[in-house]
Parts: C-alpha cells; structure tokens; sequence
C-alpha cells in the first residue's frame, strides 16, 4: 500500500511517519513553510496541479491535519489558519484524491469534540458531537464537516478516527490519553479496513479513569485498548 | 436597531436595505465600495477578522448577503472563513443577531434534491462537495456552532431562483422561486421576529413563493409571517 500523510511535521505526523514507515510506502506533506524540516513534499493545499500531483498513484491517505505555528504565523492569524486548513485544504486534498482514484481516507479528528459532555456519560460513536468555539476543538468539526460529504457522496471511503491526547506512558494523567504506540497500531489497521463509505471510531487508550468508550474501535480490532 | 449588512453591493444587499432602512440605522459594507447617500458605508473583506471586527463595533443584527460562487479560494474565505469571522465579531462586539443567507442546497444538496420532496428546513444539512454549496454549508455549520456556545440568535435564510416582481415572462417554472423585493422582507422579518418564538438559537428557514410543494415553506409563514407579496404566477402556471 502507497499512503500519503498530511502535517508530516506535526508531532502526530511524525510519529505516524516513524511507526508506519516500515509497513507502508509512505509519502509525506506538510505546508511550505515546515515540510522542508522534515524532509516531506511541500504542498499548500490549493486547487491546483500540485494537488493532484501529490494525490497520483497513492491508494490511501492519512490526513493528520494539523497546522504548525509556523504556517499558522504565515497565514496571519492561527484561528483563521485552521479553518482554511480543515475547510478550503482537506476539500482541495480530498476533491483531487477523489478524482485520482484515491480508494480512503483516515481523517483525525478529535475526542475534544466531547469535551463539554459530563464525564458520568457514557460517550460512544452515535452521540452528538458538541464542539466549542475554541479553535482547538471547531477546527475538527469542520474538518470532519467536510470528509462527511464527500464519504456521503460515494467520492471517497473515510474513517474518522477522533482520537484523545497523544502521549507516551510517562506523560502526566490525561482522561482521554492515546499512548502512541495505540495511536499508530489504530492508524495502521483503520487503513487495513476502508468502511464501505464511513465510519467513525473513538481511540484512546484503555487507561484508568478513561473517558471515553472505545468498545467499537477494539471489537473492529483497530487495537486492543492500550491496557497492559 | 442598528444593523450591518455585509455584502451590500451583492444581487440582494439593495432589496435588504430597501426593506429595512425606514426601520432601522443602517452600516452597509461590501469588498468593494459602496455608493449610499444616506447610509454609512465601509469596505470590507471578509476573510479579514479585523476588517469585520471594526465593521460590527456598536451593531445590534449583522445581515450577511455575501457570497462567492466560483473562484477556489475565494468561495472559502468569504462562504466560510467570512462566516467564522462574522461570528467571532459578533461575539466580540456583543452582537445578539445574525441573518445568514445562501443557497438552499447549503442544506438539500444532491443527496436529498435528486430524490426528495416535501424537504423541510431542518433537516440535516447534506450540502455535498459541490464548491458553493459545500463553502456555504461549512459556513452555516460555524454558525450554528457560534450559537450554541454564545447568545446570539442565528437566523439562516435559504433562497434558490429568484425572479423581479414585474417579471412578465412565463415559463421557469421552479420549485424554489421568490421577488427580490420579497426576499428583502424576509430578512426584515428575520431581523425583528421575537427572539421567544424561536425554538433554538439556530433556525434554518425556505423563503420561496411558489406551490410546489417539493420544499416546504410552511415555517417561514409560522414563525416569521413571510408572505409573498409578488404573485409568480406566471413562471409555474399556465
């Protein structure tokens, strides 16, 4: 399998190009001003033949989709970076892999979608989601917002994982933590199992006082919960 | 009330402040400059925050009548982005209602239109990945969010085909139709409809004129009192 993944110069992205790349032709991108840091493919995102280009001949792609601070600073302001990125951008990127033939998408989002939700409830994939204003959590659903139409127009298969906060097994206490080994585990088997058109999986780690129910993502065996 | 209305210079921005500038204080604002010998004008981007920040600075309502169709980037930065901009504004400068316009596939797009009829306003927006349906549907949705999050009134006002009211060519025979003229009231009525008849702080409402029965229009007359004065007749009868 060919995948290109997006916000190679994220610390997500990064991680994912470390673990993924001995299973997985990968191609890396980021935006002009960090891919370089990286060594990835420097790509705005526009509606252009660059796009194209970078979408030809991949099978899959992973769309970290986070925007460096760099790029955010180019742009002029960060909120505004993020809705063009998780709008104008994950529409360039997913309107060019729909016509190359591009078979799936595995779009990251984020659990911060259920931030607001009590932490008695028992939040599983068919919830609402409740995003806030707050940049950091709205950006996720636009982006999710606009992978959804196209998976409902048949353009592309897209798996949604809303994923909890990456982190290692020192990292400080975090209800939603994702270890990175389950994070790249989950990625690495959500491209193994394209949805027929979507499909959406809540993934953090199996921890103690964990948030969130991860019971549709394990039974699918995108991993096995993180609990050792 | 004193109101903004963005895209003042647009097909619709004219009969917006047609319609409400013996009742209300009016900012007209475009990208380009606005000629008004009776109105305070300003030139705005709206993928600027700071452009629509200044704008919206003592405004009671902000009408946006603005839209891009065609170009790639432009239809995000001002369908989209302008609408996060507009709304981060209008929290900031403590704006209690906003009227949204656009298309109506913004919410019927091809998966509902190609099959349905009898749509209702409320259904779950399926714009699709069309470029001005999907831009406007993504600009919607940061407005519905806005809402939850802040006490501001969303009004959103779907239009389709819209015709002059001395019109006289039969035929067009469209299933979403209204007058320029109606549909600037529309967004008056939008504008002074009392918050407590409005179920949520987010209302999606078809404004059209015609029979057909393929999108409902019923709530438009219920909660807002919109009925058409232009009879179009003549583009669905025979």
């Amino acid at each position: 399998m060919k995948a290109l993944i997006t916000s190679a110069a994220s610390d997500v992205g990064r991680l994912l190009v470390k673990g993924l790349g001995d299973a997985i032709d990968l191609v890396a991108t980021d935006l002009p001003e960090v891919a370089d840091s990286v060594g990835a493919t420097s790509c705005p995102l526009d509606a252009d033949e660059a796009t194209r280009d970078l979408v030809t001949g991949v099978d899959a792609i992973v769309h970290v989709a986070g925007v460096s601070q760099a790029s955010a600073d180019a742009f002029g302001r960060a909120d505004n970076a993020a809705v063009d990125y998780h709008s104008r951008c994950t529409y360039n990127l997913l309107t060019a892999a729909a016509e190359a033939g591009v078979d799936h998408v595995v779009y990251l989002s984020s659990l911060l979608l259920f931030a607001d939700c009590d932490a008695s409830w028992d939040v599983t994939e068919v919830w609402q989601p409740r995003p806030t204003t707050e940049i950091e959590t709205m950006r996720h659903a636009i982006g999710e917002f606009t992978c959804r139409e196209f998976a409902r127009e048949r353009k592309i298969k897209v798996t949604c994982l809303r994923i909890g906060t990456p982190g290692n097994k020192e990292a400080p206490f975090s209800g939603d933590r994702l270890f990175n080994d389950d994070l790249v585990t989950a990625v690495r088997n959500a491209l193994d199992r394209p949805p027929s058109a979507w499909a959406i999986y809540h993934v953090q780690s199996d921890v103690e006082g964990r948030r969130f129910n991860i019971s549709k993502a394990v039974e699918v065996g995108l991993f096995e919960g993180g609990r050792s | 009330m004193k109101i903004l209305v963005l895209g003042a210079n647009s097909r619709l921005g004219p009969y917006v402040v047609q319609s409400n500038q013996e009742r209300h204080t009016l900012r007209l604002a475009d990208v380009t400059e606005v000629a008004s010998d009776h109105h305070e004008t300003c030139t705005v981007d709206l993928g600027s925050p700071d452009d629509v920040l200044a704008a919206a600075e003592g405004m009671d309502a902000i009408v946006n009548c603005t839209v891009e169709r065609r170009d790639p980037r432009r239809a995000f930065d001002v369908n989209t982005r302008g609408c996060f901009n507009m709304m981060r504004a209008a929290v900031d400068q403590g704006v209690k209602r906003v009227i949204n316009t656009g298309p109506h596939f913004a919410v019927a797009g091809p998966s509902y239109e190609t099959f349905d009829t009898a749509m209702n306003p409320d259904m779950p927006p399926h714009p699709g990945v069309g470029l001005y349906a999907h831009s406007k549907g993504a600009g919607q949705e940061i407005c519905r969010i806005f809402s939850t999050q802040h006490e501001i009134q969303v009004l959103m006002l779907l239009f389709y085909n819209f015709r002059d009211h001395d019109d006289t060519e039969p035929g067009r025979n469209h299933p979403f139709a209204v007058s320029w003229r109606d549909a600037g009231d529309a967004v008056r009525l939008a504008l002074e409809v009392d918050a407590a008849c409005l179920d949520s702080r987010c209302e999606v409402f078809n404004i059209h004129a015609v029979p057909h029965g393929t999108f409902r229009k019923d709530k438009a007359l219920r909660v807002l009192g919109f009925e058409p004065q232009d009879d179009l007749r003549l583009a669905w009868g025979k």
